[in-house]
């Protein structure tokens, strides 16, 4: 027996048909019928830092957007610091920028995947098809362009369109989550009754300001100094002496709470008209629905901290 | 359509003498000796069709061998790769040698079949079947492991 070799080669010369230059010469014009070679993908760092980007958006900003998305309005940060905004009364929200910093990583991805693809498409110079086309380029345009067709790698277009379905998607969830009303949000008619019941006390309406408290129960504090509605005298006293307390809401309300008894929590800033700090803290406002009077204030706390 | 009679015939000739071989036995030992045939046929009718480009590429051996192998791809798949060895062959050609051949893997089988059996050069293969040498050198070695394991080979005589 010979040599594993000379088997090898004496077994393939005498089995392979060969093809003669004739024969071709000869033969049917296939050529037309017959596809283009199939482009054969090969991985490219590029690809690959483009996917990593895509993947890298898609989980921060799902995770930022469930963080988002499972995050209380006017939540308490661990260190126990409030984390409303104070100024200018509008909230911080970590929403929007979300969106903005996920389009630009989008972007960018986009533009790795785009480099990634023209990368992969010029791959087949190793067979010296670049030269090729650019030899023959004025006569076969038609021709090119339909290779270039044949070429583009259909995974990579998959992945291309996923990940843009896939972000537009986390864009659209997280503007939704962030317009969408929560639901602890306070009822219409309850945010109603607050203004009102804000607005006479800020104006110092006595009046209007008991037919929007239970007077039997009625009783508010403000860190820790309590009065009774029995003394809603007191409470004008109080707090409407000559120059007021006003109290401006600086964050969005929640409300807490099942049945006809709830809480209200605002944010506010409490102050005293030409004296510009004052305090920041909670007004936690509890409510009960009563009757043809509607919704009354029974209790008033005020939990906060002087302005530094 | 093309020209009948005129010089790039004559190159086409040439070009087919030249390469033909590698490819047949490449295309032969990648897909089996029937599928192999027949997309090496198609290859070089593709090549003869589209001459004016084929005969421009710097690597059209390359080139060709993708084509085959996509064309290889659409046809049906014989149960039998590799036919068994003619009882007239048998004093040289061990008659584990097919089934042998038919356990290596598709690069295995090309870079065994052309560097151990026919001669090619790591360099010819690795630009034929689009591998780097390394990688070539790799298949080569672990398919000769593989080839002399399942034939019951120890040593080459």
């Amino acid at each position: 027996m010979s040599d594993l070799g000379t088997q090898l080669r004496s077994y393939f010369d005498e089995n392979v048909e060969r093809v003669t230059p004739e024969d071709v010469l000869a033969g049917r014009h296939v050529g037309d019928l017959m596809p283009e070679p199939r482009f054969k993908w090969r991985a490219s760092p590029r690809l690959a830092v483009g996917l990593g980007f895509a993947v890298t958006v898609l989980v921060l900003g799902g995770s930022l957007g469930l963080g988002l998305a499972l995050r209380q309005p006017g939540d308490i940060s661990g260190s126990g610091r409030m984390t409303f905004g104070v100024g200018d009364g509008t909230p911080e929200s970590t929403g929007w920028w979300l969106v903005g910093v996920a389009a630009a990583l989008a972007a960018i991805a986009l533009v790795f995947i785009v480099l990634a693809i023209r990368s992969a498409r010029t791959g087949s110079k190793r067979n010296g098809e670049e030269k090729t086309m650019s030899t023959t380029f004025e006569t076969q345009e038609v021709d090119h362009k339909l290779e270039d067709a044949h070429r583009a790698n259909r995974w990579l277009i998959a992945a291309v369109v996923v990940l843009s379905v896939a972000l537009i998607a986390l864009g659209a969830w997280v503007i939704s989550d962030l317009t969408a009303a929560s639901e602890n949000a306070v009822p219409d008619d309850v945010a109603e009754m607050l203004d009102d019941y804000h607005a006479a006390w800020n104006t110092g309406d006595g009046d209007a300001f008991m037919l929007l408290v239970r007077e039997v129960d009625y009783e508010h504090t403000a860190n820790g100094t309590s009065h009774t509605a029995a003394g809603a005298a007191d409470i004008i006293d109080a707090y409407w002496g000559p120059d007021g307390i006003h109290v401006e809401h600086i964050g969005e309300s929640v409300l807490l709470g099942d049945g006809s008894t709830k809480y209200v929590v605002q944010p506010n800033r409490v102050f005293t008209p030409g004296y510009p700090d004052g305090m920041v803290g909670f007004s936690i406002l509890k409510v009960t629905e009563f009757g043809d009077s509607g919704w009354l204030v029974i209790d008033h706390t005020f939990i906060g901290d002087w302005i530094r | 359509m093309r020209r009948s009679n005129d010089p790039d015939q004559r190159e086409f000739t040439r070009f087919v003498k030249e390469t033909e071989p590698r490819l047949s036995y490449a295309l032969a030992a990648a897909y089996g000796m029937e599928t192999g045939a027949e997309a090496t046929a198609d290859a070089l009718a593709w090549a003869w069709e589209h001459w004016d480009r084929v005969k421009t590429m710097t690597n059209p051996g390359g080139y060709l061998y993708r084509v085959g192998q996509s064309n290889a791809r659409r046809y049906h798949r014989p149960r039998v790769l590799f036919p068994s060895v003619a009882p007239m062959d048998e004093p040289t050609i061990a008659p584990e040698l097919p089934n042998a051949l038919s356990e290596l893997s598709k690069n295995q089988r090309i870079a065994v079949v052309l560097i151990h059996g026919l001669g090619y050069t790591e360099r010819e293969v690795a630009d034929l079947v689009g591998m780097s040498r390394w990688t070539v050198r790799t298949h080569t070695e672990r398919g000769l492991q593989k080839l002399r394991s399942t034939m019951g080979v120890t040593i080459d005589v």
